[in-house]
């Protein structure tokens, strides 16, 4: 005899458990996807009629700004041919030396002396036989070998700096030269050390000195004077 | 930029060219976060902002004196320009926002792009054909490319941002005169230290002077304001004037563009040097040197400014015609609002009749009617707004029309102690008010500045118009001036 037992009662519904919570660190993949939705979205979001456009401003934008700067680094600075470059020694005169900076192009000056240029800066380089103090000479500079081709020429007075290793003198100038189309503007800095002076005329066209005057000084700061 | 071919095409991909009827009545500003271009200005003002600063910063080191005086110089310079660009465009001035974003462009964005590439440029030409080359002909052949490049750039960035802003040509000589402005200024004050400022042996003053006198006085007229003015009238005509084929617009957008390139290589090159600007040049061989090169492409421009400002007061006129009929505006009212200069004398002619009030009034008359001309030509105007400025309208003339014509005041001890009652005023003149006991200072006008005359207590006045506070009386006499309303007796109120 079989005891009949009512069936029991359907379980309780069970409430579907809250899926596990996502990893601290999801995978590397799940990230990019979510940064990449997250772009999508922020993409997605802007007015679609000027998206476009815009991409094409900035990638032009982009290019000018970066092809220009590749294109100059890939042409080399020194096409003519000298025999020194960017990071090597170069010499002025008897034991003189400079070592020219990434980007300037070197070529020996007809009557002596060298002249290293970049764009529109050229810094002219002698070492000069006379003797005296690095202002004498830098006044002798502007009136023995500016003036006379000059036109028109102002210039500052030589300021003086010096120290263990000799002195130097800096003047500014501005003037009108022949062969020279407007205004040149210059500076003019001469050490003198050992018993031997250098001579460094940097100058461009106006408005033109400025934008590489810092790295002239730098290189500048790399020659080495001997008597 | 391209106009779609179809409207199914149209639908596709919304037409970037701003859809005509042109709409003088929307106003957006710079700060539009659901525009890419918005977020491609940002982060080059960003970039370009930390390099003018670091700049500017050098600058001011080196004389803090100079770099003050300069600023000062240069404002001397923008402030006036910025206003005459802004006033060239006749009927819908520009959000103020756009214009200084174009302005930031121009000095923080495109001087640093151009720097940057100009620089390369003139490396890579040294290096490829010489460095005597370079120094001759480089400033010619980079900055006329880059620079204009970059800031007919931050035209199309600021088309791209606030496109609804450019409804007729004028709009893109507006925002490009003011990137060019923007660049001009802060060009000039790199040239100033770069190049005047102790160059020479000269004082810091004496080459900022100079530098001002040189870049400002002499090239200001000619140069970055106008090549971008043009270049930017060229974009807006692509994008506005959709009556006109495609290929012509491109043609003439690309024309205007080349022309703003082809004028400043002229002015860079050394074309004319050694004519005018051997030896030692004074004041006069810059100034003529500077007409030279500049002068007819002035001239030029103003023509095309002309054009477009025709133009636009074609489309206005048109607009407000329909209004003839209802009387909102008369044929000479809208020959008056055609420019700045018979809007003014209009004003004028109502001053000299019914004073400053008036004027004032005349004035508020013809912002309503340019304002209802701009929301017809306009569609983001309904009708309900365009009622109100009908309405508005309306009010002001019946203002106008009430206000009384200037009236000479007589003797004051005579017309207020003892007025005089003629019996033709007699009949007009009912009194509404009394002066209070103690008397009332009365004025011509409506304005506390003015000689005063006492009013003597209790004299009857009538009161023929209120200004707020102010209200304008006579007396028997005809004599009539402004009192302080508030202080007046009301007639009925004193009988009671």
């Amino acid at each position: 005899m079989t005891e009949e037992t009512t069936p029991p009662p359907p379980p309780p519904p069970v409430a579907v458990p809250a899926p596990p919570p996502a990893p601290a660190s999801a995978p590397a993949s799940a990230v990019a996807q979510q940064v990449a939705a997250g772009s999508r979205r922020v993409w997605g979001g802007l007015d679609p009629t000027t998206r476009r456009p815009t991409l094409a401003v900035a990638i032009l934008i982009a290019g000018l700004f970066f092809g220009s700067q590749v294109l100059n680094e890939a042409i080399p600075a020194n096409a003519g041919g000298f025999d020194g470059g960017p990071g090597t020694l170069v010499s002025i005169g008897p034991n003189s030396q400079i070592t020219p900076l990434a980007g300037w192009t070197a070529g020996r000056l007809e009557g002596g002396g060298l002249r290293l240029e970049k764009g529109y800066v050229a810094v002219d380089l002698f070492a000069p036989s006379a003797s005296g103090t690095a202002a004498d000479l830098a006044r002798s500079y502007v009136n023995d070998v500016l003036r006379p081709s000059a036109e028109q020429l102002t210039a500052t007075d030589p300021q003086v700096a010096s120290g263990e290793a000799g002195s130097a003198a800096r003047l500014q100038y501005a003037g009108i030269f022949s062969g020279a189309n407007g205004t040149i503007e210059g500076e003019v800095t001469v050490f003198v050390a050992s018993g031997g002076a250098v001579v460094a005329d940097a100058w461009s066209p106006q408005g033109g000195l400025a934008p590489l005057l810092d790295e002239v000084h730098l290189m500048l700061n790399t020659i080495e004077v001997g008597s | 930029m391209t106009q779609s071919p179809t409207p199914a095409a149209a639908a596709a991909a919304p037409p970037l060219v701003a859809a005509p009827p042109v709409d003088w009545t929307e106003q957006v500003s710079l700060f539009q976060p659901r525009q890419a271009a918005f977020w491609l200005y940002a982060l080059l003002v960003a970039i370009g902002g930390l390099w003018f600063l670091e700049m500017q910063a050098t600058f001011a080191d080196r004389s803090a004196t100079a770099w003050i005086l300069g600023v000062v110089l240069l404002a001397l310079y923008a402030v006036p320009v910025f206003l005459v660009v802004n006033m060239l465009d006749l009927f819908e001035r520009e959000p103020r926002s756009l214009l200084l974003g174009a302005f930031v462009w121009g000095g923080v964005v495109a001087t640093f792009l151009a720097a940057t590439i100009n620089t390369a440029w003139s490396e890579i030409i040294q290096k490829l054909v010489g460095a005597e080359f370079e120094r001759e002909w480089g400033a010619a052949l980079t900055a006329p490319v880059f620079e204009e490049l970059t800031k007919f750039l931050g035209v199309l960035v600021i088309f791209l941002i606030a496109r609804h802003e450019f409804d007729d040509t004028l709009d893109g000589f507006v925002y490009g005169a003011l990137v060019g402005l923007g660049f001009a200024v802060v060009e000039n004050m790199y040239y100033f230290f770069g190049h005047f400022i102790g160059a020479g042996g000269g004082s810091e003053i004496g080459g900022l002077i100079e530098g001002f006198f040189v870049r400002v006085i002499v090239g200001g007229p000619y140069t970055h304001v106008l090549w971008t003015a043009i270049s930017g009238m060229g974009l807006a005509y692509f994008v506005t004037r959709l009556d006109v084929p495609r290929d012509r617009r491109l043609l003439i957008a690309v024309g205007l563009y080349l022309a703003g390139v082809g004028l400043h290589f002229l002015w860079n090159s050394p074309i004319l040097n050694d004519a005018l600007l051997r030896g030692d040049p004074g004041p006069i061989n810059w100034l003529i040197w500077a007409a030279i090169k500049g002068l007819p492409f002035l001239v030029f421009v103003a023509f095309m400014v002309r054009l477009a400002t025709r133009h636009q007061q074609r489309w206005f006129r048109d607009a407000l015609a329909p209004e003839l009929a209802a009387g909102t505006v008369t044929a000479e009212e809208i020959e008056q609002l055609d420019d700045l200069r018979s809007r003014r004398a209009a004003r004028k002619a109502v001053a000299l009749r019914k004073g400053p009030l008036g004027e004032r009034l005349m004035a508020r008359l013809q912002h309503a009617q340019i304002a209802l001309g701009v929301a017809l030509v306009g569609k983001g105007h309904g009708e309900a707004e365009r009622a109100a400025d009908r309405e508005r309208i309306a009010a002001l003339r019946t203002e106008l029309a009430a206000l009384p014509d200037v009236v000479v005041p007589v003797a004051p001890a005579v017309q207020v102690t003892a007025p005089v009652t003629s019996p033709a005023a007699a009949a007009r003149w009912i009194p509404t008010h009394l002066v209070p006991p103690e008397g009332l200072p009365s004025w011509d006008q409506p304005d506390p500045a003015r000689p005063v005359t006492q009013l003597a207590g209790n004299l009857p006045l009538a009161v023929v118009q209120r200004v707020g506070d102010w209200a304008r009386v006579s007396a028997s006499n005809g004599w009539s001036g402004w009192v302080d309303g508030r202080r007046l007796v009301a007639m009925n109120a004193s009988a009671g």
